[in-house]
């Protein structure tokens, strides 16, 4: 048993030791003697304080003092301690398809993993799971490439301050392959929030090149202004990267499904050229009596990694999977599902056809993100060498420290407050049973 | 004479006198000097003889040397008669215990009645009670000390009985004890108006210790003349008590000299034969007080 405020357990200490003093000093009327030149006492209250040996009024003081150690017992928030050993340890996990080997990774974490230990699995977004789920844990696959450290960093955090109670230390292990992209403004903070050193496993992951895909388009009409852009594309970027990509500017045909199915990291890339097709959403308008959608539309790239496209786009419905690009009300733009050994893109951005928005620098990184590896690109592994911070030396998170940092609230808390009304409420009782003894 | 309780003190006291403190009207033979002249075999002064006078007290060998007739004088002696007037209210019996004001007053009064009868004064006293003003007249005869300790002894005390109304009626020296706690202003007055007679005046005012430094301990101090009067008489009023009770009797000895009251405060534990020697004390011999 620990508190979340332990000096509020010392305050209804003294506070019951103060009930118990203040019950040695009665307040009554002195004794009446004659006393002939009482006349000339100044005027003043006839009740004087006096000091008692011992306490008269034993089930009072009892119940006095019980009721304000409960209340202080409530405001201290007794929690139970977790069970575990004294040194505990929060796994995180790096659980991406960029993982070479996920399972000897799975085996790594479980090794690590004793009672009272906590997992934390994460990719761009991170979740806390029962050490158990570990063994289950192959099921669902890996979805993305990338894995974030911030939000792992946030969970292990939260994770740590709930099994930190009655552990004298804590430990934070990460499993990852730590990519650049892994990385944030905000992950240097996070990983200062730790009150102790991280031990980084390093895992071995695949790590993408920035080389270009090897690229098929299929159904580029005549004026078609996505042209530009791939062939500005191709002109920046040689050599041949590690996965295919299929653009399809009308609409898939069974073989490109077929080659999207079998082909180990294929990406079929689903962006229908036709700007007034019938799947077109009308309701994304912003003018109902327009015939055509014609939106002043703006598209981000989900993380807002990149510059949004601000212009007239087009809207067009997307099934769901994985939100690679979101509308600026937050409906998926562009999203990417799972099939087979690749993955199908489908892009709901129609790109006007007048303008130069292909040839802008922002549209660059648009096209980049629709022609990236399943899951998204992953940049380079970083070396130990450029992670001092984040594995710097020192002593595990102190437990006790890490639980105090807990915002929960203790369920005895309640449970203590209505002991102390009901103390209180007999204390009236025998109040009034006794009122001289009260008094 | 049976003095009971007082045969200690009594003798302790014994030889003591209490001379006037001025020349006494013209009485019966006594110790004190009296303002007329007498036929004394000590001479005085020689008078020019008047019709009338008795040719007896003619100085016949200085008429026949000078042949004018002077008469010789003596300085003539008288008693002086004195009254105890005892304030008998309730306020004087405290403390509770065995000496209090009360005890002191008797032992004072039996001690000076005792010094003033042993110069063949008259003495007499006057108990002001709230039942009875008890009042034995000023004698000279034998026995009249126990009379007086046996009137004392009898009498209960309760109230706040009036002093200055027996001031009035009381022999050319009067006595009055008491704590200064009843009539004071009226006591003055009468006080002041038996001085101006031509009487001795004084006034033992009687205090006890306990009044001067009251107990510690928190008390509801209660009043015995007027019970309405309750005060808290703890730690946080014992100082401003003691302020205004010495203010308060320095003012009645102020006061009261003012008109010519020989006063003296006697505490309640102080020995009696040493007051009664600084009371009996002669004129121009002593510090008052």
């Amino acid at each position: 048993m620990s508190f979340l405020a332990p000096w509020m357990m010392v305050a209804g200490i003294v506070g019951s030791l103060g009930v118990f003093a203040l019950h040695l000093l009665t307040t009554r009327r002195p004794p009446a003697v004659m006393f002939p030149t009482a006349r000339f006492v100044p005027e003043s209250d006839v009740r004087a304080v006096a000091r008692t040996s011992r306490p008269t009024d034993v089930l009072l003081l009892v119940l006095r003092a019980l009721a304000v150690l409960a209340i202080g017992a409530a405001f201290a928030q007794p929690v139970p301690d977790a069970p575990g050993a004294q040194v505990r340890t929060v796994v995180a996990l790096e659980w991406t398809t960029a993982v070479v080997d996920i399972e000897a990774a799975r085996r790594q974490a479980k090794g690590y993993l004793a009672r009272g230990n906590a997992l934390v699995v994460f990719d761009t977004a991170a979740r806390e799971l029962p050490p158990e789920a570990l063994d289950t844990l192959s099921a669902p696959s890996p979805l993305l490439r990338r894995a974030t450290l911030s939000p792992m960093f946030v969970r292990a955090h939260d994770a740590g301050t709930r099994i930190a109670r009655g552990a004298d230390s804590v430990r934070l292990v990460i499993l990852s392959g730590v990519s650049a992209d892994g990385l944030d403004a905000a992950t240097p903070a996070w990983r200062a929030a730790w009150p102790g050193r991280v031990e980084v496993v390093r895992l071995p992951v695949q790590a993408d090149t920035l080389a270009a895909p090897t690229l098929e388009v299929s159904g580029v009409f005549a004026d078609d202004p996505l042209q530009p852009a791939l062939a500005a594309l191709a002109a920046l970027r040689s050599g041949r990267g590690a996965h295919g990509v299929r653009l399809a500017r009308a609409e898939a045909t069974a073989a490109d499904s077929a080659w999207a199915r079998e082909v180990s990291g294929a990406v079929l890339v689903l962006w229908p050229a036709t700007a007034a097709s019938a799947d077109v959403a009308r309701e994304g308008s912003i003018d109902p009596r327009a015939d055509t959608v014609v939106n002043a539309g703006v598209v981000a790239l989900d993380g807002g990694e990149a510059t949004p496209l601000v212009a007239p786009l087009m809207r067009r419905a997307v099934p769901e999977g994985r939100v690679v690009a979101r509308w600026r009300d937050g409906t998926p733009a562009v999203t990417e599902r799972v099939y087979g050994n690749g993955c199908v893109r489908s892009v709901g951005v129609g790109i006007p056809v007048a303008g130069d928005l292909t040839l802008r620098p922002p549209f660059a990184h648009f096209l980049e993100a629709m022609l990236a590896p399943c899951g998204g690109a992953r940049r380079a592994v970083l070396p130990d060498s450029a992670l001092p911070w984040l594995h710097a030396e020192g002593r595990l998170a102190d437990g006790p420290m890490l639980a105090a940092a807990a915002t929960t609230s203790s369920p005895l808390t309640k449970w203590l407050l209505v002991l102390a009304m009901l103390l209180l409420a007999v204390e009236q009782v025998v109040r009034r049973i006794h009122p001289r003894k009260g008094a | 004479m049976a003095v009971g309780p007082y045969g200690a003190l009594l003798d302790a006291v014994r030889g003591v006198r209490w001379p006037a403190r001025r020349a006494v009207p013209q009485g019966a033979p006594g110790a004190h000097q009296a303002r007329s002249r007498g036929m004394a075999p000590e001479f005085a002064e020689y008078r020019p003889y008047r019709q009338g006078d008795d040719p007896k007290r003619l100085d016949w060998k200085l008429l026949a040397r000078s042949d004018r007739a002077f008469v010789r004088l003596a300085p003539d002696h008288a008693t002086l008669g004195t009254t105890f007037v005892l304030d008998a209210s309730a306020s004087m019996d405290y403390p509770a215990a065995e000496d209090n004001k009360w005890t002191l007053a008797k032992r004072l009064t039996v001690a000076l009645a005792a010094a003033a009868h042993s110069g063949s004064d008259p003495v007499g006293v006057v108990i002001a009670s709230a039942l009875t003003a008890q009042r034995l007249e000023p004698r000279t005869r034998r026995g009249v000390v126990g009379e007086i300790a046996r009137a004392l002894d009898a009498t209960r005390l309760s109230g706040s009985p009036p002093l200055a109304p027996h001031v009035a009626l009381s022999a050319p020296r009067c006595v009055v004890l008491t704590d200064c706690l009843g009539d004071l202003a009226e006591l003055r007055t009468a006080l002041a108006q038996h001085v101006v007679r031509g009487g001795e005046a004084y006034l033992l005012h009687v205090v006890s210790r306990a009044e001067l430094e009251p107990s510690p301990e928190p008390v509801l101090a209660t009043d015995p003349r007027d019970a309405n009067v309750r005060r808290a008489l703890m730690s946080a009023t014992r100082e401003t008590y003691r302020e205004r009770f010495d203010a308060f009797r320095t003012e009645v000895a102020r006061a009261m000299r003012a008109d010519g009251v020989q006063v003296f405060e006697v505490i309640d534990d102080a020995p009696v034969d040493v007051l009664v020697r600084r009371i009996a004390r002669p004129a121009g011999s002593e510090a008052q007080r």
